[in-house]
Order: C-alpha cells, then structure tokens, then sequence
C-alpha cells in the first residue's frame, strides 16, 4: 500500500485544485454578476447607452447592429434623413459576438422596425463565447444568462476569467453612462468629436498601410452562424424585417475572389434576409480609415452612408412600406417577451422621456 | 465526443470510469468488459448513430469472418474480407476522388456523390484487414467476442488511433489489470491526458490561429508572402504535432486509466536525425502497420536496393493514399518516398554524418513536405512553395524593422517588403506559442520520456533506449504534481469554454 502512496497523493491533489479550481469558478462567476471592471463599464454601459437612444427612436425604425465598425462606419441620423425614417446606430463591439448582441438588439426592437445586421468579417465561425461576451454578461448580462442552456451557463462559469475579481471596481455607473451618452448622438453615432476620432501617430498609420485582408471564415454550423439564424428566425416570427448588409472594410481587390463572401452572401440567402448592396460596396480606400482596417473617419463615414443610402433606398421604397403597411403588424408593437429566449420584460422599450432623445441633432459634416 | 469537451471530461469519463472499476470491484470483471464495450459505441453513436451500425456490423461481420477463416483456414475468404474491407472503405473515401480523375482524365461530368467520410473508418479498417490475414497465417488466434469488440473499438483509440495490434490489446482485454496497481495506472494516465489536454488545447489549437489563414489566403488564389508563408507553414508543422501527439497522449492516457497499455505513437519526431529516424518517430503505429502489411509483403529489402527503394515509394503512397483521396495526399507520400530513397542511398554510398546539420535538414524537408499535406489543391501547394522560396520576394515584419533601426539598420535598404498583421496583439500571441511549441518539440523530453518510470506504453524500454533514463523533468507523482495537474486541467477546462474553436486534425483521415 506503501508504495501507492505517491500516486494516491497526486490523485488527491489533483482532483481537489481541479474541483476547488471549478468550484471557485462557479462561486465567482455567480457572485460577480452586476460588478464591472472598468474594461466591463465600457462595454455595458456604452451598449446601454446606444439601446437607450435607440429605445427612444420612433418606431418603424431602422437599427443598424454589429460591432465597432457600425459604430465608426455609419452614420444612422445622415442615413434616417435621407431615407425619411428614424434609424438607430446599434454598433458596439464585434468581440462581444453576435449571439449578445443580437439579444440586446431585440430587447429595443418593436414590430415594424427593421434590424440591418453588419457583422464585421470575423463574426461567423466561431463556436464558443469570448471573453469579452463572458465578461460583459457578468457585468451587465444576468437577463442573458438566465436566457442560456445550463450547460451554455455552466460553460460562461468556466470560460470566465478566475482573476477577473481582482479587477472589480466600484465604478460610478450614472456618471459612466453619462460619459458614454456623451460620445453618442440621439441616433447612437458616434460623435463627430475629437475624443471618438483621436488622431493617429505615424506608427499606426505605417501598419495600416501594411493591412491584408480580413479573415472571411464562415462556418454554418458555428455557434456565431446559429446565432444569427435564431435571431432571424424570432424577428420575422414577430413581424421584424430583417436585412443584412457588408461590413465597411479597406478594400481589396482579393476580395473580388474571396468564397468566404461567397459563402455569408449564401447564409443569408437561405435565411431569406435581402442583403444590401455588395461586399465592395462597403470597401473603401486606405485615406477612408481612421485607425483600423474596420473604423472609418469622418469622410469615409460620410462615403459609406451616402453608398448605404442608395443601397437602402429601394429596399426601404418596396419591403419596408410593405412592412409598414402590413394589417397584421402595427408599427411599434412590442416583441413579445415570451419570445425572446424566455427572458424578463426589457427595461429598453420603455424609456424614460427625455432621457435619451432629447439631445441635439449632431451635423454629420462638422467635426466638433 | 471530443476528448477535450465538456460533456466527454465531465460526464462520460467519470461515468465510464466509474461504471468499469465498480463492476470490477464488484467481481463481475467479465461484466465490466462488457459495459467498456457497450459505452466505447456510445462514444462513437454521439457523432453519428448511423455510422455507429455500421461500424457495428463491419466488427461484428469481420469476427464472423475471422473465426470462420480460423475454422477452414480459406484464403478465399480473406481475400474477401480484405476486398470487402477495401470496399467499404473505398466507398467512403475514394469514391468521389475518383469520379473526380475520371471526369479529368474522360472530360465527362459525373457528378460527385454525397458522401460524409465515417470518423475512423480507416483506423478500423486497417486494424481489422491485418487481424484477418493474421488469423490466416495463423499468427493470431481465436478470441472472444468482447475481448474483439473492445481490440476494434475501445473508445480512446477508435477514432485517430494509435493503431493498435490484436497481438498486444486481445490479450489485455482478457487479463485485467490487478486492482493493486490502479492507483498508479489511473494516475499515470490522468498525468498523460492532462499533458495531452495541454498540448492540444494550450498549444496546437493557439497556433491553428496562424496557419489556417495562410492556407485558406493561398487557396484563394491570394499571393502570399515570405515572411507569412514561412511562418504559416511552421506554425501547421508543429500545430499537427502537437495536435495528433496530444491526441495520442491522451488516448493513451485514457487507456491506462482502465488498466490497458497502448503502443507509443509519437517519440519526439522534431528531433529526428534522418528522414528513416522521423518514421521510427512520427505516427509510429502507422508505419509499423504500413512496415508489416505492405512494404515487407511486398518483399521489403530482400530483393536488393532497386527493390527496396521501389518498395519505399510504393508503401509511402499508400501511405499517403491513407490519409486521404487526393492528390495532394499522394504527393506528400511520394517526396517522404524520395526522402527516404535518398537517405539510404546517402547512407549506402556517401556515409558522411552531417550531426545537427542532419537534423535541420530533416526537419526542413518533413516541413516542405507538409505543405501538400494540408493545401487543398497543388495550385495552393506550388503558390506556397514558390513564396517559401522568395519567387515573389523576401519579405519581413514591419515590428522587426522597427528594432533594427535603433542599431541603425533597415531591411527596406535590402528590398525586403515590411509587412504587418490586421490583428497584431493577437498575432504576437500566437506567435509566441509557436516558439515556445518550437522549444518544446526541438528540446524538451516527449510525454513518453516523462513518465518513463511508470512504463506509460508498451515496450517503452524498447521505444525509450536512445534516451536518457533519468531527468530531472521526470514525472513524480505526489502531491506538488498533483497541484500542478490539476491547475493544468483547470486551464485546460477554462480554455476549451471560451476563445478558439477546436477539432482534431486526423479525424479527418
């Protein structure tokens, strides 16, 4: 028995860090829910900020949703007034995934609204939650969770960070989302300021000369594909049009040959979702960047809505005053809560007055 | 069921491992083998039930066969049971390759099958294959159902192997482990998979990261340039390493946690001396199969030096037919089949021994050669090749000229294009893993060499001779290791629930 001895020890120890290990996790993850990093304040405030302003909009509406290259690559209120209807920039940060950020869009989507989704390249295959996506349900995301399988649960208790908990701050939450609602217009753009639009030093400027072409991988099966399915699939259950358009990008003449555009183009055409425009449509020239291969500066914002416009315009003539016009859906109807991945009653489709849409028009033409 | 997945390390490990050694204490040990059984075709129904049947009926009509050729000694019937094998396993590998040569070779327009290739059909059918021409020629005898059942199926080998030999799992099925010895057995093999857990998912799965876009930005008929081709290039030598050895770690692993030894499958294969060196090392469950059913059959190095060398390039495209239907897999068999001719004639007539220069060639040619391996197509395999080699010019991160210019250098004076990464933190990452999975392959002992003392493989005096048999890195079990471990597998846990996605490279083969 003497001689087991080693390998009993090994196999205690083993067993007992891994399930202490496991187990911490588990405490923490629960335990965190609603604490923020200053890293999570940023992403769940400054969402929260866009869902307000968009929850304010009138409805039937158009939401623009993906990551940052929405955010700094569409400017909604130039693209509303073109269009003569209310649009919403719901762009917030492509390495949350699809799967959160297509939850938090339906919390302020209304019947009759169309939800435009532009998925940086990227967004399409992956088959697990990223970090910042196990980060912000921890820090903001407790409705989304509680929507989740228990072993996607068991999987974000897992996947979190075991020292995230050291970095938990008492962060000032008002004063934060007042900062946040700063840097946005009414619409949920970013402002035309010098804070969202910091110049770039010559370094960056080198490296995204050097730029190649974005990883197009597309996966149907992958939980990011799944995702957006499901998405499409409960919006057109609830009388929600849903379109799909390209990710603004540096342009590429690879690209021209790229199946992995060939591919997302397919996905969406089974899905039944019309795509606006095409994938160069949204690719611009290198002085059209501001400080990555996805974020746009000021012209090339003004470049890619002016394009976006002339995509959306026969769209929004035909399906969406088909939309509008349909009996069987009025305008502004909510989603029924039921319906959306069994979660609570959502705070965004009532929002205070004078909250969120009481700021003014931002001109698009103007650096402040 | 992967083996790095949730529902494969939190419920059907422990409940597998509970069920066998509870029904081995109980005394029931012919039931206990019985249950191994029944969960290992669970394990494979969870991909596909479908396919399970017929992995079912394919075992279970070989052990027809087999005791029926054991009966009446027919070689009829075994050249059936091999044609039958082969065609089963034609039908679902080669199929729509050949539509494909002869729409090319006929300019005619089949068009190609929907076919979904079964997860190991080539494992178990070239296990099955050598178990009836030996029962044949009499080298292996009669057994039990079960005790086949489980040679054919046992859950950590049935998918990528090793493959194993019905001489030395048949009679391991029929004599359990003594129960005295568990401890150690499930503790050595706890210690493999965690470090097979680690290479595959800490490792091979980070440094995926940098090679899939290489090839898949080459296959678009995109060019490629030096700096990224190299590096692409690298980081699928050593993300396959560490993939299908981390595989077989764990397999192996897995195994000895229910008191059965596998062969060793991998012995530091970076660290060959010759291209004969790396295939005693790489994939060494293969070669010996390829070894004994094909290249000695076909009369090996009896004939003289003409034939052995015809004898290589034959066995090393079927080998490369093995791995998969495509041409590309043929040409990867065919240059290890010219590396290997030509280090015997280098042996036979040159005989100089070049030292480490022998060993970074060796590696450089094995690397040269995984680039069909993993390219699509050949035009992707010549794109590659031809920015490897600098036809589109030399070409050099904008991040190390930056440096260079502090000692007053510049590789744009040498017409060296400076490139860059979209994702550069990222980048960097992974590419820091790939020289720490560098490290490791070149210098580091292997997992076998680890767990030497607990003779972690069969024959692993004989697999381990040319290594040193003390280390200080040497696997002592006790409780500083078991923390270790279990940290490990923690991390472990922790990455396979978020980050990057995750398959194994040879279950594709």
């Amino acid at each position: 028995m003497a001689r087991n001895r080693p390998f009993r020890h090994f196999l205690v120890a083993l067993v007992g860090v891994f399930a202490l290990a496991v187990l911490g996790s588990l405490v923490t993850f629960r335990a965190q829910f609603g604490m923020m990093t200053w890293k999570t304040a940023a992403r769940c405030l400054g969402a929260e900020a866009k869902m307000q302003a968009i929850a304010a909009l009138p409805s039937p509406k158009l939401v623009f949703i993906g990551g940052s290259a929405v955010h700094m690559g569409i400017n909604t209120e130039m693209l509303g007034a073109a269009l003569g209807m209310p649009a919403g920039n719901f762009g917030t940060l492509a390495a949350l995934g699809p799967k959160i950020m297509l939850f938090n869009a339906l919390q302020v989507l209304k019947r009759g609204d169309t939800a435009v989704v532009v998925f940086e390249y990227g967004l399409y295959w992956r088959n697990r939650p990223t970090e910042a996506e196990i980060d912000f349900a921890m820090g903001c995301g407790e409705t989304y969770v509680r929507s989740l399988s228990l072993i996607e649960q068991l999987q974000f208790a897992l996947g979190a960070d075991p020292l995230r908990f050291l970095f938990v701050r008492n962060i000032p939450r008002d004063e934060e989302l007042r900062r946040q609602k700063q840097r946005l217009t009414s619409n949920g753009d970013a402002r035309f300021t010098l804070f969202n639009f910091s110049p770039q030093d010559e370094a960056q400027i080198e490296r995204m000369r050097r730029y190649r072409p974005a990883n197009t991988s597309f996966d149907r099966g992958s939980r990011d594909a799944r995702a957006i399915a499901e998405f499409v699939e409960l919006a057109h259950a609830n009388g929600i049009n849903v379109l799909a358009a390209w990710p603004n990008t540096l342009r590429f003449a690879e690209y021209d040959s790229d199946p992995g555009l060939r591919a997302i183009a397919g996905f969406y055409r089974e899905l039944g979702v019309p795509m606006v425009g095409t994938p160069q449509d949204a690719m611009l020239a290198f002085e059209y960047l501001h400080d990555t291969q996805f974020h746009l500066n000021k012209a090339g914002i003004i470049q890619r809505t002016t394009t976006l416009i002339g995509n959306l315009r026969p769209l929004v003539g035909e399906d969406l005053r088909d939309m509008r016009s349909t009996p069987d859906i009025q305008a502004g109807d909510k989603v029924p809560i039921s319906l959306m991945n069994g979660s609570g009653a959502s705070r965004y489709h009532e929002p205070e007055p004078g909250k969120a849409s009481d700021r003014a028009v931002q001109n698009p033409t103007h650096l402040e | 069921m992967l083996f790095n997945s949730n529902e494969f390390l939190f419920l059907f490990l422990p409940v597998a491992l509970v069920a066998f050694h509870g029904l081995r204490a109980a005394g029931v040990r012919e039931f206990a083998f019985i249950v191994l059984l029944a969960v290992s075709i669970v394990f494979y129904a969870y991909w596909s039930i479908v396919y399970a049947a017929l992995f079912v009926a394919s075992a279970a009509s070989n052990y027809v066969l087999a005791r029926a050729i054991a009966r009446t000694g027919s070689r009829v019937l075994t050249v059936f049971g091999i044609v039958a094998n082969l065609a089963l396993l034609g039908y679902f590998k080669y199929t729509n390759f050949l539509i494909d040569v002869i729409n090319q070779a006929s300019g005619s327009q089949i068009g190609a099958m929907d076919i979904v290739l079964p997860i190991g059909i080539s494992f178990y059918t070239f296990i099955q294959i050598a178990f009836l021409v030996d029962v044949y020629v009499r080298a292996a005898k009669e057994s039990r159902a079960v005790s086949y059942g489980l040679f054919v199926s046992f859950f950590p080998h049935m998918l990528a192997g090793p493959i194993v030999h019905h001489k030395e799992m048949m009679p391991q099925f029929e004599a359990a482990m003594p129960l005295s010895r568990l401890q150690r057995m499930v503790a050595t093999g706890v210690c493999l998979l965690i470090i097979g857990l680690v290479k595959k998912v800490l490792i091979a799965d980070r440094v995926a990261l940098l090679a899939s876009p290489v090839f898949a930005q080459a296959a678009t008929g995109q060019s490629v340039d030096f700096f990224t081709a190299w590096t692409g290039v690298l980081a699928y030598s050593f993300q396959l390493y560490f993939d299908f050895s981390g595989y077989s770690d764990m397999a192996i692993g897995l195994a000895l946690m229910f008191g059965i030894r596998f062969p060793a499958n991998f012995n530091s294969p970076y660290q060959s001396a010759s291209i004969i060196d790396f295939w005693r090392r790489w994939h060494m469950t293969l070669s010996r199969l390829l070894r004994d059913y094909i290249y000695i059959p076909l009369g090996g190095n009896r004939k003289g030096e003409a034939w052995r060398n015809f004898n290589l390039m034959a066995t090393m495209l079927i080998g490369g037919a093995w791995h998969g239907a495509g041409w590309t897999f043929i040409i990867w068999g065919g240059l290890h089949g010219l590396f290997l001719t030509v280090n015997h004639v280098w042996n036979q007539w040159v005989g100089i021994r070049l030292g480490r220069l022998a060993a970074v060639i060796t590696f450089l040619a094995v690397v040269f050669a995984w680039v069909p391996f993993r390219a699509i197509d050949m035009d992707t395999t010549l794109s590659l090749y031809g920015s490897m080699l600098g036809f589109a010019g030399l070409s050099a991160p904008l991040e190390l000229d930056v440096v260079l210019r502090y000692f007053g250098l510049s590789l744009a004076d040498y017409s060296v294009e400076l490139v860059t990464q979209n994702e550069r933190r990222e980048y960097y990452t992974n590419l820091a893993v790939l020289v720490l999975a560098m490290g490791v392959a070149f210098f580091a002992p292997n997992s076998i060499q680890l767990l030497r003392r607990y003779a972690p493989v069969l024959g692993s005096r004989r697999v381990l001779a040319d290594s040193p048999a003390r280390s200080r890195l040497h696997w002592r079990p006790g409780l500083v290791s078991g923390v270790l471990a279990g940290l490990a597998l923690f991390l472990v846990v922790r990455a396979i629930n978020s980050a990057a996605p995750s398959e194994f490279l040879y279950f594709q083969f």
